[in-house]
């Protein structure tokens, strides 16, 4: 097997394929108010990687997400617990119930970059979130972090990213599935 | 005339990406999104 380095015109073989740990199941722009990403999840993964570059919004809401059964979000039992580092102020936050999860915050033309892992989001089970995020607000770099569960036990089959009554200006997301052991 | 909200859908199978207008429905849940701002939980 020549993984993980291919020479051209060479035929890839399933061992080699199925080394990849990887896969890309979703992706896209962000535009509009929210933007759905329909269809990435699925039985062939329990775990994967959301990857959010150049987040930028018009507005100052915070960056939240919905899981969604075909284009249909779940809006109710998001629970989350969230660290932040903005300049020399330590934080943290802790909310239950709510009607998404928020994964982080934006100021207008603060341009962000994201990573989330999302667990069990397409077995009939509660969903877990963790990740975070990292941005300049101009005057400082900043860490924010979120430790989130969805407590309904329910199979999802894609991911809506919501940024309040603003509208996304700039983004590119990606989603990925970690292959099984 | 007020604006409305939009949402785009980009599908993983392969069809075409969509974006429409919010219904009221949804725009009124996207108004009720989480609110808080951290350094509002953290300023003395």
């Amino acid at each position: 097997m020549s993984y993980p380095s291919f020479s051209v015109g060479e035929v890839l073989t399933a061992a080699d394929m199925n080394a990849v740990g990887l896969w890309r199941t979703g992706g896209g722009t962000l535009s509009s108010s929210a933007t759905n990403f329909a269809g990435c999840f699925s039985a062939n993964y329990d775990a994967y990687r959301l990857v959010i570059v150049d987040l930028a919004t018009n507005g100052t809401d915070p960056i939240t997400i919905q899981l969604l059964s075909g284009t249909t979000p779940a809006a109710t039992n998001y629970d989350y617990q969230r660290l932040f580092v903005q300049g020399a102020t330590v934080g943290g936050g802790r909310s239950t119930a709510q009607t998404s999860m928020i994964i982080g915050y934006t100021a207008t033309s603060i341009v962000q970059g994201f990573q989330y892992d999302i667990f069990n989001v397409f077995a009939a089970k509660r969903t877990q979130f963790y990740g975070g995020e990292s941005y300049n607000d101009g005057t400082n770099i900043n860490i924010e972090m979120t430790s989130g569960q969805h407590t309904t036990a329910t199979s999802y089959t894609g991911l809506r990213v919501l940024c309040g009554a603003n509208t996304f200006t700039s983004g590119k997301v990606m989603i990925y599935g970690y292959r099984q052991p | 005339m007020s604006k409305k909200l939009q949402i785009t859908t980009h599908y993983s199978d392969g069809r075409p990406s969509e974006t429409r207008d919010m219904t009221e429905e949804e725009e009124a849940a996207v108004l009720q999104l989480p609110k808080a701002e951290p350094k509002e939980q953290t300023d003395e």
